[in-house]
């Protein structure tokens, strides 16, 4: 099968708000609780406060899967387990899975996880190993409802966004300043490599500059 | 796939459907069917495991779930909610979603650019409520213990109803023998708010208030300090005139609209008032597209301040007074040069003629009488007290005839006024006068100048009694100025930045000026004095009465709560069920609750009148009271090993304020309208009357009198970890819980017993004699309102086991009270226990719920949307009608809440400035008195001296009563004579059994000196901790001096509220981490708590001592500790790295966590979440749970007695985890 990344008729993707994020986690734990993922180290979406060097850059960030136009995953995965909607959803036949974890290897963004028993106590039938990779479909039952995926429709902050990439950059890119999430504005998100996978998501960022320290000056303990 | 077409309609028309959530919701990983019972096998607990009734972990078909509207179990915001659809398979939850409606409820549509979105999503709580009811510390059973409190091999399974039996005898038994006041209830929000049914409120008060009542509490244990400092320099909010209304919500317009700076004195909102979060991110960009600022003032800069700040002004923990002080300084010396004139108009930063008219203790002043007149009395249509209009005069001579027009104004004393603490030694405004004829001249300084031309007469007179000796820091600085360098020392804040927030402040160009206060800033030891700081900084700045305006807790306003609002026009509520909370405000409570419970006449409440409160920190000490011979004997030099502050050789009491010392057995006879009423006698000091009490034969001085101390014996707890893991010194209390016997024999009135209501193994649970298994509020019926609108629900999931709602505890305790029969004398007015009953109409809350449902179905009610459906329809429709859709945002900046001359403070704002536009010469009137009402509303008082008192007059008891109470100056008062009165003669008629000279709060140091003054000062935090940690009390070695320590904050973690979701799964992953720093949390989730239903047949199996047994076990691969935050830096120089594992103590306790290394925490500060459950480890005691109380002292709040759970001074060093367990 050819592993090249085909152009899909649509690409859907997310748009997060980093302005407005108040790392409330309601969309990792509407995550977890809709695709009925127990606790554990598998977070199909992921919630933090990056630190810069400098006193006062704190940089929320939440992500699930970036549904990349190039799909990294898609490219290294031999046993065809990975594929592309004609929507641009990337997503696993855990049916498939064999366990090469080469998908986790090569995601700029380490989004395909393997969970443990603990998390993951059921094994299921037509799953060739116990725990196949598995990662953020973008809530394709969901969206088959007509609904938003869950942690767009959780974001109490209204932080986060999905929609045709197309329309994305219509509404939040260009003069309104968001940009495609790239390893030069948000080196802190690419964990394992920067290859330019063109990952849907757009971000609004938030400059170093919205933040001013009034930084203690005389800590002198008595 | 299928629906393609749909994505794009979703995409261009976000067209978003409800159905979807009743139909074909099928999770991915649920395609496949389920082999094998992986369930079966896995060990839960020590040893004992297999397939568990609605297992979370068990995958589901997801296709026919049943969705239920309801609200969020969760009070973030006093008593709001956010909508919540819970979606059940056979009896298990299997999702949590929100509103997810294109519409808000008044049409607004889901524009996330726009204001006026209202709607609340539920946060992370509200969505785990999965792990929640199916959590792995989930009491199922009745419990007594029978060995050792704590000793959970000790508890024996028993019927609820049996054990509801022994409690009431044993509240009887002690009721009989030791009075009302040796009845507890503390507070337990947690129960409050946890459902219409599913609360144990009731059923506490089954046992205790409604039949024999019980001691009263002084404050609330939440937010005590507001109720004391909230109001007492009489500012205003643009509202109401209630400087601690909890609504945020409702100036959320008012910043977008109208505010020009923001000023958070630490308050996290986003997290604390999830129900408000999205308004104020919404309002401060706002604010901050206007170019205005939002400054966030704290130690730890929370996600608030995150989101958005444009301003972190760092500042240590306990030092905002400092910040404050150093502000008003710079605010001085740009008004006045050092030889006294005044600068330049157009230079000068303070008001003087605002100040010298409208605020009292800012410079010293002279005694005076004001002419106030009289308020105008009507009753009916019959004027019975005519209106005498205040002439505004001020006299320095006492009026020798209608002495009831004026009001006498306290002097302020020659260098006592606020201005000269601030200056110290400079001398300048002794030099300054009060002007009587030039620019800043005005009635009121006029007249000053003829008895008291100086506006300080000397500088700060304050003086320690040992002078340079002192041992206490804040002493030594009576006499220093107060620059923003003085403060820049204390708080760390640069100088820099003190002076440009003291410049915002006083430029009008700058207000309004919206200020956000912390609760929690106010629980540490000088907690009051900060909010007395910040409003006398807003009195002083004229920063009141303007559009947006306001001082605020973090609270918030919508849109659901537990139901109380029926449609319009229905009478559905009512005929529902009695309200278990009682009727309507201002009608008498009604108890008898006819139709479904046993009938009952009365109600003890108004008993307690008498029994002096308990502050919300001195129940513990009352409760040693009570046992102290008991755990004298057992204990020995033990009995203090905790409590470095208390030396039993000397008093019976830690503290002797807050109403611990009035815990006596008082006497009493029965009153046939009263129920009970005190007996007295006269003193022969003072000829005064004062509560009898048992041993006192004949005594009338007080001097060497024998008393009976009953303290407190029962404690029934509703709810919540308030009896331990929410109280100060958790091993102090955890100590006397263990030592005291256990309840044993109910008729024993004088052994200690406590009973627990709780859902969940909590460490009060552990420690209880009595555990009632208590339903989690989706397992109970309910009705929640939703904006406005009442939905109605049966029980969502069954309870486990033997688990009850707390309606049908309610009615097993009053049963239990009525088997018992009669207690005490019969009222005539019905105001105490009868039982009259004889049929038992007791209806579950299930069926009641159905009942309605039901006649909701017929139409009843004047409910029309229900008509004809089946139960299930209903249940799938209780989604609220939408308005139409609205076209465009709106920022409601005309409406009266921010209309500044139609709300009070806008009024007041108002005439002042109309008086300082005009003639200062003519007499203030209208800032003080509003001439020319006809009612009520024609009269404007600054409410300070309304809003102190929470306890009866009875409090104070002197000759002369309360007339001998300084009164407020009838201006914002930045001087408080009056709270130092008050604190001095607090309880003292309950203090006839005491010496004269012991009688009231003692107001005297360890050196002699006051502690309660009556303007804000800044008293030094190593001072608090060093009568705290007993430095000043024979302890030196406990100096914290020197040390290198670090300030601890404790703020409420976003996903625990208080200590409720400590081990709750989805959440616990959030809050911990294993001894290396991963986020393997989430594993140990289900080795969490040992319940005795657990335990194996036989009992054969090993026994965790400890809640966590995966800790216990010294299992790395899921052992998972709490989270302290603290400097890099700070913690470079202790070599830890992020995710060691730290042990952080102090002479109060220890505790071990994992690091988090962070530069959101300020250089010489930590931080300890809230809410982790107390679990000390056997093998060096140090708690592994982490509860922050753990390392908090018994040493009370400044002037309210309260706890002050936000103070603490931590050593912490590197650690390792403690040894594997054999």
């Amino acid at each position: 099968m050819e592993k090249s990344t085909r152009v899909t008729k649509t690409q859907l993707g997310f748009y997060f708000d980093q302005t407005r994020c108040m790392s409330c986690n309601a969309c990792t734990v509407a995550c977890k609780d809709w695709n009925q993922l127990n606790p554990g180290l598998v977070n199909w979406r992921e919630q933090f406060t990056y630190e810069g060097e400098n006193i006062g850059e704190f940089f929320p960030f939440s992500m699930g899967c970036n549904h990349c136009e190039e799909p990294a995953c898609l490219t290294v995965c031999t046993a065809d387990a990975i594929s592309k909607t004609d929507d641009g959803i990337v997503t696993i036949n855990r049916d498939k899975c064999i366990n090469l974890l080469s998908c986790i290897k090569a995601c700029p963004f380490a989004k395909p996880q393997i969970a443990d028993s603990k998390q993951e106590p059921n094994t299921i039938i037509g799953w060739q190993i116990e725990h196949p990779a598995q990662k953020c479909t973008m809530c394709l039952d969901r969206l088959d409802e007509g609904l938003k995926p869950a942690c767009v429709s959780s974001c109490i902050g209204r932080a986060l966004d999905f929609g045709d990439m197309a329309v994305l950059e219509r509404t939040y890119g260009g003069a309104n300043g968001a940009v495609r999430l790239n390893s030069t504005d948000f080196p802190y998100v690419y964990k394992n490599n920067k290859v330019d996978t063109k990952p849907a998501m757009l971000v609004k960022k938030k400059a170093s500059s919205n933040l001013t320290v009034h930084k203690s000056t005389s800590y002198k303990p008595k | 796939m299928k629906s393609k077409k749909l994505i794009s309609d979703l995409i261009e028309k976000v067209k978003v459907t409800r159905r979807s959530f009743i139909k074909g919701a099928l999770a991915i990983g649920a395609t496949s069917t389920v082999y094998g019972c992986s369930k079966e096998g896995i060990e839960i607990i020590d040893g004992s495991g297999g397939s568990v009734p609605g297992d979370p972990m068990s995958p589901v078909d997801l296709s026919n779930a049943q969705m239920y509207t309801t609200a969020c179990g969760h009070n973030c915001g006093a008593g709001t909610r956010c909508m919540t659809n819970v979606h059940v398979v056979n009896n298990k939850i299997v999702r949590v979603t929100s509103d997810e409606d294109e519409r808000d409820f008044n049409g607004n549509l889901r524009d996330k650019n726009w204001l006026n979105d209202t709607r609340v999503l539920s946060c992370a709580k509200g969505r785990s409520s999965k792990f929640k009811v199916n959590s792995a510390v989930r009491v199922k059973y009745g419990l007594k213990q029978t060995k050792q409190r704590g000793d959970v091999t000790g508890f024996i399974r028993m019927d609820t109803e049996a054990m509801m039996k022994e409690v009431a005898t044993k509240v009887r038994s002690v009721y009989t023998k030791h009075g009302v006041g040796a009845i507890y209830i503390p507070k337990a929000s947690a129960s409050n708010y946890s459902g219409t049914f599913s609360k144990c409120w009731d059923a506490a008060y089954g046992l205790t208030k409604y039949v024999a009542s019980t001691r009263g509490e002084l404050n609330d244990w939440s937010y005590h300090q507001i109720n004391f400092a909230g109001g007492l320099t009489g500012y205003m909010i643009p509202y109401n005139g209630s400087p601690y209304t909890p609504t945020i919500g409702s100036q959320l317009h008012n910043i977008a609209g109208a505010v020009k700076n923001a000023v958070s004195w630490g308050t996290n909102t986003l997290s604390t008032a999830n129900t408000s979060a999205w308004g104020y991110i919404r309002a401060m960009e706002k604010l901050k597209e206007r170019g205005g600022k939002h400054y966030f003032i704290g130690p730890e800069f929370v996600d608030t301040g995150v989101t958005c700040s444009t301003d972190w002004v760092q500042v240590r923990n306990y030092t905002d007074t400092a910040l404050i002080m150093g502000m008003f300084h710079e605010m001085i010396v740009n008004t006045f040069n050092a030889d006294g004139t005044l600068k330049p108009k157009a230079e000068r930063w303070l008001d003087v003629a605002y100040l010298d008219t409208m605020v009292y203790g800012f410079f010293d002043s002279p005694e005076y009488w004001l002419h106030i007149g009289v308020r105008k009395v009507v009753e009916g249509n019959v004027v019975t007290v005519p209106e005498v209009p205040s002439t505004g005069e001020i006299v320095f001579v006492e009026p020798a005839t209608k002495l009831n027009e004026w009001r006498y104004i306290n002097s302020v004393p020659s260098g006592r006024s606020l201005s000269a603490y601030v200056m110290g030694s400079d001398d300048r405004l002794t030099k300054a006068t009060y002007d009587a004829t030039g620019e800043t001249a005005t009635y009121t300084s006029a007249k000053f100048v003829t008895v008291q031309p100086k506006r300080n007469v000397r500088v700060c007179s304050y003086t320690a009694t040992k002078g340079d000796a002192t041992e206490y820091l804040y002493k030594r600085d009576f006499l220093t100025a107060k620059t923003p360098e003085w403060a820049e020392a204390i708080c760390g804040t640069p100088a820099a930045t003190i002076r440009a927030l003291a410049k915002m402040y006083c430029n009008p160009a700058q207000h309004p000026i919206y200020n956000d206060w912390a609760v929690g800033m106010q629980k540490q030891n000088n907690g009051v004095i900060n909010i007395i700081a910040i409003t006398a900084l807003m009195c002083v700045t004229k920063t009141f009465g303007l559009k947006g305006e306001g001082l605020f807790s973090s609270w918030a306003s919508y849109p659901a709560k537990w139901g109380k609002s029926a449609p319009a026009g229905s009478t559905l509520v009512k005929d529902f069920l009695i309200d278990p909370n009682g009727p309507a405000s201002g009608k008498k409570r009604d108890r008898s609750i006819p139709e479904h419970r046993p009938s009952m006449t009365g109600g003890t409440s108004n008993q307690v009148g008498w029994i002096a409160s308990l502050s919300v920190k001195e129940w513990f000490n009352s409760l040693k009271m009570a046992h102290f011979d008991e755990l004298k004997e057992k204990l020995g030099a033990d009995i203090n090993k905790h409590i470095p502050e208390w030396n039993p050789d000397n008093d019976r009491y830690i503290n002797d304020n807050g109403g611990a010392k009035a815990g006596i057995k008082y006497l009493y006879a029965d009153n046939a309208t009263s129920g009970k009423e005190p007996l007295t006698y006269k003193d022969a000091n003072d000829n005064l009357d004062y509560y009898d009490y048992a041993g006192r034969n004949g005594n009338t001085t007080g001097v060497d009198s024998t008393p009976e101390y009953n303290g407190i014996r029962v404690i029934v707890n509703p709810g919540g970890g308030i009896p331990l893991n929410q109280s100060m010194n958790a091993n102090d209390t955890a100590l006397v819980y263990k030592t005291l016997e256990v309840s044993g024999d109910p008729t024993d009135p004088d052994r200690f017993c406590l009973v627990t209501f709780d859902p969940f193994f909590s460490p009060g649970a552990k420690y209880s004699d009595y555990l009632f298994p208590a339903t989690v509020h989706l397992e109970a019926g309910d009705w929640t309102s939703i904006a406005s609108h009442t939905v109605y629900r049966p029980a969502i999931v069954k309870a486990p086991g033997a688990v009850k709602d707390g309606w049908r505890y309610a009615y097993e305790a009053l049963k239990a009270q009525s088997e018992l029969g009669q207690f005490g004398k019969i009222s005539t007015t019905g105001n105490h226990f009868k039982y009259v009953g004889t049929t038992n109409r007791y209806q579950p809350a299930e069926v009641l719920s159905l009942k309605l449902v039901d006649e909701a179905i017929k139409g009843e009610h004047k409910i029309i949307k229900f008509y004809g459906m089946t139960r299930n329809e209903v249940y799938a429709n209780q989604a609220i009608a939408r308005a139409p859709a609205t076209t465009k945002e709106h920022i409601a900046t005309t409406v009266s809440l921010v209309d500044d001359w139609h709300s009070w403070a806008g009024s007041t704002r108002k005439i002042i400035d109309e008086y300082l536009a005009l003639d200062h010469a003519r007499r203030v009137i209208t800032p003080f008195v509003k001439v020319g009402g006809s009612s009520a509303a024609g009269y404007t008082y600054i409410t300070s001296e309304k809003s102190y008192s929470r306890d009866s007059d009875e409090a104070y008891h002197v000759a002369g009563g309360l007339a001998d109470r300084p009164v407020m100056s009838h201006r914002f008062s930045v001087y408080l004579n009056a709270v130092v009165w008050d604190y001095e003669r607090k309880y003292s008629k309950w203090h006839g059994w005491l010496p004269k000279e012991k009688r009231g709060q003692t107001n005297k140091d360890y050196e002699g000196d006051q502690i309660v003054y009556p303007i804000p000062m800044y008293f030094n935090f190593e001072d608090s901790f060093n009568e705290a940690y007993g430095v000043f009390n024979g302890k030196p070695e406990n100096n914290v001096i020197g040390k290198n320590l670090l300030t601890l904050g404790t703020t409420h973690d976003r996903y625990r509220v208080h200590s409720s979701n400590s081990t709750n799964a989805f959440l616990r992953e959030l809050t911990t981490r294993t001894d290396k720093g991963k986020w393997l949390s989430g594993n140990d989730w289900n080795e969490y708590a040992t319940i005795p239903d657990r335990h194996p047949e036989g009992g054969t199996a090993p026994i965790s001592p400890m809640l966590s047994s995966a800790v216990y076990k010294a299992d790395p691969t899921t052992a998972s500790w709490q989270e302290i935050w603290m400097n890099i830096d700070d913690a470079n120089d202790r070599t830890i790295k992020d995710g060691d594992l730290v042990l952080v103590k102090n002479p109060i306790g220890a505790v071990r966590c994992v690091a988090r290394t962070t530069n959101r925490c300020v250089r010489g500060t930590a931080n300890l979440h809230q809410g982790a459950w107390y679990d000390p480890n056997p093998i060096d005691g140090v708690d592994d749970g982490a509860c922050v109380n753990t390392l908090m002292s018994y040493h009370p709040s400044r002037i309210d007695q309260g706890n002050a759970q936000q103070s603490a001074y931590v050593s912490i060093e590197k650690t390792t985890p403690p040894a594997a367990k054999q």
